[in-house]
């Protein structure tokens, strides 16, 4: 399969590898994701030609994806120090942006104190799109009702994580609502911007 | 922001502009597909099929049966041996030979040795029918009384390539005439000389129109010599009395069984 080829099979699907990988490897640094993707991408376009059918893709793709970043965690923590990668570090091309690791950070927080399967199912569910069968297979899980069943932990699991998060660390958006829900403070502000204009 | 909030802001996240540059990326990163080129298939085909051929021409050695030798021992003196067998029929009297042989018996109660006098009985059958020449060994022992009587195969060692030899077994092809003469007597001479008082000569001659015969000379003694001359490709067809001037006239089972009841009372008498 032709480069061209191979880019056109995988722009649908871009946007969902790319921020499941990020949230994938959460609890990791930019340059480790990073890391995970490109080499997930190398061995999908490498290997694509022993794809039986192309509109397996998405699943075979992430499936790539999920492998790369187990075998990532299994490695010897001092490894993790060293690049394994032959891609050259430095080099222009990356596929995060800058600020991209700035946000949603609450949930990245989140979901970084997840067991990794635990963590693999819901945003497969969430970011992938794949119904509970399909994620049976990725997860080469023997029944649906395990992961059915994995779902429905992760949520509450997760969903108690962030109330906790947010209880410690409150968003400023939470804080802003806070602000103008407080008359005292409200009033203090008032006062504040009276004697900022010289009053 | 709550769970279901949280995920759609990070899928909402678009990564286009990184997208623009992955295929050079990819080209400049990857190792390429792993795919045969085309010229590499065709030299791996023909190479597996050089060794293929290669292995299948590399000659083998076989042991292969090329004829029976009958070998019998009488107390029967040898006048008395061939007129017993001159009778019978389906025995070509050209292909057996009379020997006198001398044993000494030891006797286990004196210790001493007696010699005796024996007739070895040796009959050739250039084709490699063992139920054939199991019916001449039985044939003959209904006519004379032997005190041992044996079937030894006649085997060669012969070189041919893996396909002939796969031909031969599953086919029954008949041996590649173009194997050297030299080997065959040889190895048929060595067999005769090794099992046989009788030392036989067998050489493969071949005539103006190109047909091979086996020729076999058994020296007579007094007799001289008498030479035998067959086709080498009827050595796989059974005798018959009509491809044979040197059979006699058929005799029947009846006749056989007659004569071996004469031959014991003459035995009784002695």
């Amino acid at each position: 399969m032709t480069n061209s080829e191979f880019t056109q099979l995988l722009n649908p699907h871009y946007n969902d590898a790319v921020n499941y990988c990020r949230a994938l490897c959460a609890g990791s640094n930019q340059a480790e994701a990073e890391e995970v993707l490109q080499q997930s991408l190398l061995k999908a376009f490498e290997n694509v030609d022993s794809l039986a059918e192309t509109k397996k893709f998405k699943s075979w793709l992430f499936q790539i994806i999920t492998r790369s970043f187990y075998n990532a965690i299994r490695r010897p923590f001092w490894k993790r120090f060293v690049s394994q990668s032959t891609i050259n570090e430095g080099e222009d091309f990356h596929i995060y942006e800058a600020d991209y690791f700035d946000e949603n950070q609450q949930l990245i927080a989140a979901l970084a104190k997840l067991e990794s399967k635990e963590r693999a199912a819901i945003l497969l569910f969430e970011l992938g799109g794949f119904s509970i069968k399909e994620i049976t297979v990725i997860q080469k899980e023997g029944s649906e009702s395990a992961i059915k069943s994995r779902l429905s932990r992760t949520r509450a699991k997760l969903k108690e994580i962030m109330e906790k998060l947010e209880e410690e660390n409150p968003s400023p958006e939470k804080i802003q609502s806070l602000k103008t829900s407080d008359l005292y403070h409200e009033t203090s502000e008032l006062i504040n911007q009276y004697k900022s204009m010289g009053g | 922001m709550n769970v279901p909030e949280a995920f759609k802001s990070l899928k909402n996240h678009d990564h286009s502009s990184s997208f623009n540059g992955l295929g050079t990326w990819l080209d400049q990163h990857s190792k390429g597909p792993k795919q045969m080129k085309n010229f590499y298939k065709i030299a791996a085909s023909l190479v597996a099929t050089a060794i293929i051929l290669v292995a299948c021409t590399v000659p083998v050695q076989q042991e292969e049966e090329i004829g029976y030798m009958i070998r019998g021992l009488s107390t029967e003196s040898e006048a008395v041996g061939k007129g017993k067998i001159a009778n019978l029929s389906g025995i070509n009297m050209a292909e057996v030979q009379f020997i006198p042989v001398l044993h000494e018996i030891i006797n286990k109660e004196s210790s001493n040795s007696e010699p005796q006098v024996y007739t070895e009985v040796v009959m050739l059958m250039p084709q490699a029918n063992l139920k054939a020449a199991q019916d001449k060994a039985n044939a003959l022992m209904a006519a004379v009384d032997f005190d041992q009587i044996d079937i030894m195969p006649i085997q060669e060692t012969v070189e041919r390539t893996f396909f002939e030899s796969a031909l031969q077994k599953t086919f029954n092809v008949k041996i590649d005439p173009d194997l050297s003469e030299a080997q065959i007597s040889a190895r048929i001479n060595n067999f005769l000389h090794e099992n046989s008082s009788v030392v036989e000569t067998a050489v493969i001659e071949e005539d103006e129109k190109g047909n091979r015969h086996a020729v076999f000379v058994f020296e007579m003694g007094e007799d001289g010599k008498f030479e035998v001359k067959r086709d080498i490709e009827e050595l796989y067809n059974d005798l018959t009395p009509e491809k044979n001037e040197f059979l006699h006239k058929d005799v029947s089972e009846e006749d056989v069984l007659q004569l071996k009841k004469l031959k014991e009372e003459q035995k009784k008498e002695d």
